[in-house]
């Protein structure tokens, strides 16, 4: 059981950090403010939460692993009103979306 | 807030609302429970900050009230909501991980901005974050029932315009929800 559980832990932790490297190259490849807000601030935090699951399944139902869970659960309402607000923003202020050449954007 | 002057020798000299009592009270057992340091200069600043969010929540209510429409949630299909959102962000999150992954990218970012049917303002909010919550799509404007989306690709868009999230958050707070998606626009760049 002690096991299953450090396994799952294990598995969870590891595709947080592997979610968070793709972020993170999402971030320096993708071509503009709007798909980089989809790396940085969607993948991200998948990886953010996943590695966070992990961690609360090895601290187990204590009270590291309730305040583990209260923080999987901050991240998931303030993550998707942090990168609406930018995205809301960046429109406001004229920023045009990238478009992939062919598509009407810019040849390139 | 005001209250009419109670005659008496006991009448209290200010009232608050009991909700924000509650609230107090919940916020203040929050932070007892995370903090665990029990002397005064601990205790001083989790009564500081459950003030200030008290605050903050009042002037948010005041500066934007809840529009009108029935706003209490099925509990079950909420939970069941939470479940299947975790799967979609899941799916999604493979999906563009391996869109970022392919050494030629191909990306294809749209705008994209549709209507959607939504019983009240909680509902459009709860839309608005679980479409920004799932990879790929990202909403940037929420205008009544229109809703302006960024779309990484042509894939995750077309998979938020068929209908399925925007019918499952109507269909928390209401049983007969009205149409999903209609009045769908791709912005031409």
């Amino acid at each position: 059981m002690n096991i299953l559980l450090e396994t799952a832990a294990i598995i969870l932790f590891g595709s947080g950090v592997l979610f968070m490297l793709v972020g993170s190259l999402g971030l320096l490849r993708l071509p503009d403010f709007f798909t980089r807000t989809h790396a940085s601030g969607k993948v991200d935090s998948v990886g953010m939460m996943l590695c966070l699951g992990g961690l609360a399944l090895h601290e187990g139902p204590t009270l590291s692993g309730l305040k583990l869970v209260l923080v999987i659960a901050f991240v998931a309402v303030s993550s998707p009103v942090a990168a609406h607000a930018l995205a809301r923003a960046a429109v406001r202020s004229g920023l045009k979306p990238w478009r992939a050449p062919g598509q009407g954007g810019p040849d390139r | 807030m005001r209250t009419p002057p109670v005659a008496g020798p006991f009448a209290p000299a200010r009232r608050v609302p009991l909700g924000l009592v509650v609230q107090g009270l919940l916020l203040m057992a929050l932070w007892l429970a995370l903090s665990g340091m029990y002397d005064a200069f601990h205790l001083g600043l989790g009564a500081l900050s459950v003030v200030c969010v008290l605050w903050l929540n009042a002037r948010l209510r005041r500066a934007r009230p809840i529009g009108p429409g029935r706003t209490e949630v099925h509990v079950l299909r909420f939970v069941a909501y939470c479940g299947w959102l975790l799967g979609q962000i899941v799916l999604s999150a493979l999906h563009v991980a391996a869109v970022v992954l392919t050494p030629r990218m191909p990306v294809s970012p749209r705008v994209v901005r549709f209507r959607s049917d939504q019983p009240n303002d909680v509902a459009r909010m709860l839309l608005a974050c679980s479409i920004t919550l799932t990879p790929g799509t990202l909403t940037v404007e929420v205008d009544a029932d229109e809703f302006t989306v960024h779309a990484l690709t042509g894939a995750t868009a077309r998979g938020l315009l068929d209908g399925t999230m925007q019918a499952k958050v109507a269909r928390l707070f209401s049983d007969g929800p009205g149409r999903a998606v209609y009045d769908v626009r791709w912005e031409e760049g």
